[in-house]
């Protein structure tokens, strides 16, 4: 068997030459198809690193890298420009991408040609200040759905990688996680599952968590069981110019500091945008700057698997903060979302069926300002909790469940600012206790605008 | 989609072949001894039963020598050429490779709470660079000298009612330490036995095993890529060795026919640079499935060679909030009443990772007992279930007093 594979490279690898030999001519490698990825992956034109297989050497792959690359050099026009290694489609999709991972050297662009890809596996990139580059998220296509391994599409712990023009669709779990780095950037990445509200679903599409420093942007996330793009437990994180649709939660941001979450569009999820605090973590968060996003028909049924948070979000919701202080949601536009616009939740177990055990959670929603909104016909047919709460719909605009920490002497600085949203209604109601009010002048209050996020 | 590629292997004429060499019809034989050919040196490595290991035995003679003769060195080739393309030329073993019989200054070690690996059995060995000894350290990692290299050989037993016996060797994963920290090597063995060949992108293996019911059924069985090393060995980004600790190797062994503390061991051999007074005394995990220990302290030492190198602060893990390092106390952090975070499909629909008196309630037990890649745990590169380890753990949950959450 294992001189079979030897054998099998050893044609690739001949086959390479005999392609470059012939002169360039006539493809782009196609026609040398398995050969051809394999050794365009080990080959280099960059040029400021040396052969990606003749470091690691000692197996097929490398032996296959170091003959493309040694002939690298005068098949420069074979690459795309900007690209250091080229991998295409081909019926070895699985190995040849993960060695091309592998392989990879800090500084280096993998560039995954037009097509479609197809895996079993999990692929997982560790090294730093890598780019993955496809021809376009239409164009070129990672399928998962025959993924037996792995609960990732694409698991990334390297530091500075970007991940940029190409599609993940229809993997078993997560579509791509990025776990614990620093600088991670997603651009024009779509992730999707092709089953509508499947319970099949992965949970979250793009899944950035533990890191410092997140970009994700004009990317799209279609049919996550959780969250499409979900933020957790990372600071400094920039989210823009992204669609969320057709999954549970459009856009997450949890436990996180300092997120610009902006020009955004979340519309058919069950929710549209939520910023949440969980307990028992080892950060919490706060201080999102949610604006410029339009949020609308965010209708869906939920279809999150149960015990996890966001099967209690109701359907109808545009806008959730959970327990997290210090955001700033202002000049968004909230539209035909059937519960409500935004709503502003302690964490009680009435409502989230669980009841926090962690002592340093603070379950308070606190110091968040919401300001410059445009409501437009919200909150028509509200799901039950909305109703419970609210009464006849309408449900107003912006809610509040009126829960404050009694234990804190002064609540400078804690209560919830609402103001000049136009005509939006509000409503205090009261869970805690209280009095139930809809004046906004009890609500009447500012705090200074949070800072943009720089880019990483 | 998945058929058989690179990885395939039929085993069944091989197992014929193995069978015979390791000679057909021993089956009864407790203690096959290492000079039976092919599997048997490959099962003598496991650790089975309350000794360790009858190869571990047999290595332990070889290396009662190999230690004392360390400091003259091996026949080991230049540094540089390292990872060499197969596994032979390291030298690691001499005679037969499948026999796993350790030359000089290679030494065997057993862990008491190893990692399920797919009905794999593992024989581990341990070499350090001549005259090179090891810092302990009563907690924490151990410091290992430059050059340092663990060699871990992982067997699958063709039938799961004789561990013991005929077993085909996999795959043989090194961990060597460079001035660039540890480096991970996997080598893949052939049908043959006769030889491991370097691999980085893991290989899918066929078996066909006879199960628990005398079925003949097809395992497949998983070598990871060498990326995915890290997914377990990597803390706060940097790759180390999981099982080489002081809990993990402070153990009873057996060496020619005594038993012997594993620690006490390693002094008299003079692998340790500041061995303890008294071994006995350090911290140590008790066997998950042995006779001794309390049943909360074998469940805990089994999440802790099981779950603990990913759910620990800084592990691929950690950022669930579930801790399940040996050393945690705090009952929320085990799991115990602890709400899911970002968990998905692997809830299970259950509101907490452990409820005390039902493990039907407890997502701990739904993800161990799954095979489904979204839900299952260890996330890799097991495949199957550990049966045992859910039956364990499910104990565990059932005894918990008071039952239930707030």
């Amino acid at each position: 068997m294992t001189s079979r594979i030897r054998l099998k490279h050893l044609v690739g690898a001949v086959c390479l030459l005999a392609a470059i030999g012939c002169g360039d001519s006539d493809d782009d490698g196609e026609s040398a198809s398995n050969a051809s990825t394999s050794n365009g992956t080990g080959a280099t034109t960059g040029g400021t690193t040396g052969t990606t297989g003749g470091t690691t050497g000692g197996t097929t792959g490398g032996t296959t890298g170091t003959t493309g690359g040694t002939t690298g050099g005068t098949t420069g026009p074979v690459f795309p420009e900007g690209c250091d290694v080229v991998v295409q489609p081909s019926d070895e999709d699985q190995d040849n991408v993960q060695l091309a991972f592998i392989d990879a050297q800090a500084g280096q662009v993998i560039c995954l040609d037009e097509g479609t890809f197809t895996f079993n596996q999990q692929l997982t990139l560790g090294t730093d200040e890598v780019t993955i580059r496809g021809a376009g998220p239409e164009a070129t296509i990672l399928d998962f759905s025959a993924q037996d391994v792995g609960a990732n599409g694409i698991a990334i712990t390297g530091d500075g990688v970007t991940m940029e023009d190409l599609q993940v669709t229809n993997t078993p779990g997560d579509g791509i996680r990025a776990t614990d780095v620093e600088a991670i950037t997603f651009r024009r990445v779509h992730v999707i599952w092709e089953s509508e509200s499947s319970t099949e679903n992965g949970a979250y599409g793009l899944y950035p968590v533990g890191c410092q420093g997140v970009l994700i942007e004009e990317c799209l996330v279609v049919g996550a069981r959780d969250a499409g793009i979900y933020v957790g437990q990372s600071r400094d994180i920039i989210v823009r110019h992204n669609e969320a649709r057709g999954n549970v939660a459009g856009i997450e941001i949890e436990n996180s500091f300092d997120a610009d979450v902006h020009d955004n569009h979340a519309h058919d999820n069950t929710a549209g945008i939520l910023v949440f605090d969980l307990p028992d973590l080892d950060q919490y968060g706060g201080r999102a700057k949610v604006h410029n996003n339009l949020i609308e028909a965010n209708n869906r049924d939920n279809f999150a698997q149960e015990g996890n948070i966001v099967a209690v979000v109701p359907r109808g919701t545009g806008a959730l903060i959970l327990a997290s202080d210090g955001n700033e949601l202002h000049d968004n536009t909230f539209r035909d979302n059937k519960s409500t616009g935004i709503a502003i939740i302690s964490f009680q177990e009435i409502i989230t069926g669980r009841a926090p055990t962690d002592p340093n959670f603070d379950i308070y929603p606190q110091g968040n300002h919401v300001h410059g909104n445009t409501f437009v016909n919200n909150g028509t047919d509200p799901a039950s909790l909305f109703s419970i709460v609210s009464g006849e719909p309408p449900v107003p605009d912006v809610i509040w469940d009126g829960c404050v920490d009694d234990t804190l002497e002064d609540d400078a600085g804690t209560t919830n600012c609402v103001h000049d949203n136009g005509d939006a209604t509000y409503l205090n109601f009261a869970l805690c206790g209280g009095d139930r009010t809809s004046d906004l002048e009890t609500v009447n209050c500012s705090y200074d605008p949070l800072p943009r996020v720089e880019e990483p | 989609m998945r058929g058989l590629r690179r990885g395939q292997w039929v085993i069944e004429a091989l197992c014929v072949a193995l069978m015979c060499a390791a000679g057909c019809g021993d089956d009864g034989d407790e203690a096959p001894d290492a000079s039976n050919a092919a599997t048997g040196g490959a099962t003598g490595a496991t650790t089975g039963g309350t000794t360790a290991t009858t190869g571990g035995a047999t290595g332990g003679t070889t290396a009662t020598t190999g230690g004392t003769a360390a400091t003259t060195g091996g026949t080991t080739a230049p540094d540089d050429a390292i990872p060499y393309d197969t596994l032979s030329e390291y030298g690691f073993f001499e005679g037969p490779l499948h026999e796993l019989r350790p030359t000089a200054g290679v030494v065997p070690y057993t862990v008491a709470a190893p990692l399920w690996a797919d009905h794999a059995e593992k024989g581990r060995f341990l070499k350090l660079p001549p005259g090179a000894q090891a810092t302990f350290a009563e907690n924490g990692p151990w410091e290992w000298p430059l050059g340092t290299i663990f060699i871990k050989t992982f067997f699958v037993s063709l039938d799961r009612r004789d561990p013991g016996g005929a077993a085909q060797i996999i795959e043989t994963r090194l961990l060597r330490l460079t001035e660039a920290g540890w480096e991970s090597f996997i080598y893949v063995w052939n049908v043959e036995q006769t030889e491991a060949e370097r691999t980085r992108l893991g290989e899918r293996v066929e078996l066909m095993v006879t199960d628990a019911d005398g079925q003949e059924v097809e395992q497949l069985y998983l070598v990871p890529n060498t990326e995915e090393c890290k997914s377990c060995h990597e803390i706060d980004d940097v790759l180390g060795v999981l099982g080489p600790t002081t809990p993990q190797l402070n153990r009873v062994i057996e060496v020619d026919g005594r038993e012997v503390n594993q620690l006490a061991w390693w002094r008299e051999q003079g692998l340790l640079a500041n061995p303890p007074d008294d071994p006995a005394a350090q911290l140590a995990l008790p066997r998950p499935f042995g006779d001794e220990g309390t049943l909360e302290a074998r469940a805990r030492a089994y999440l802790h060679g099981n779950c603990g190198h990913c759910h620990r602060e800084g592990g691929g893990g950690g950022r669930s909030g579930l801790r399940l390092v040996w050393w945690e106390d705090r009952d929320s952090r085990v799991g115990i009443c602890k709400s899911p975070v970002a968990a998905g499909a692997g809830s299970g629909g259950r509101v907490a990772d452990i409820v005390p008196g039902h493990p039907e309630e407890s997502i701990l037990i739904y993800r161990m007992s799954s095979a489904d890649p979204e839900i299952k745990m260890p996330e890799l590169p097991n495949l199957l279930p550990d049966e045992q380890g859910v039956q364990l753990i499910s104990d565990w949950i059932a005894a918990m007093e008071p039952e239930g959450c707030p």
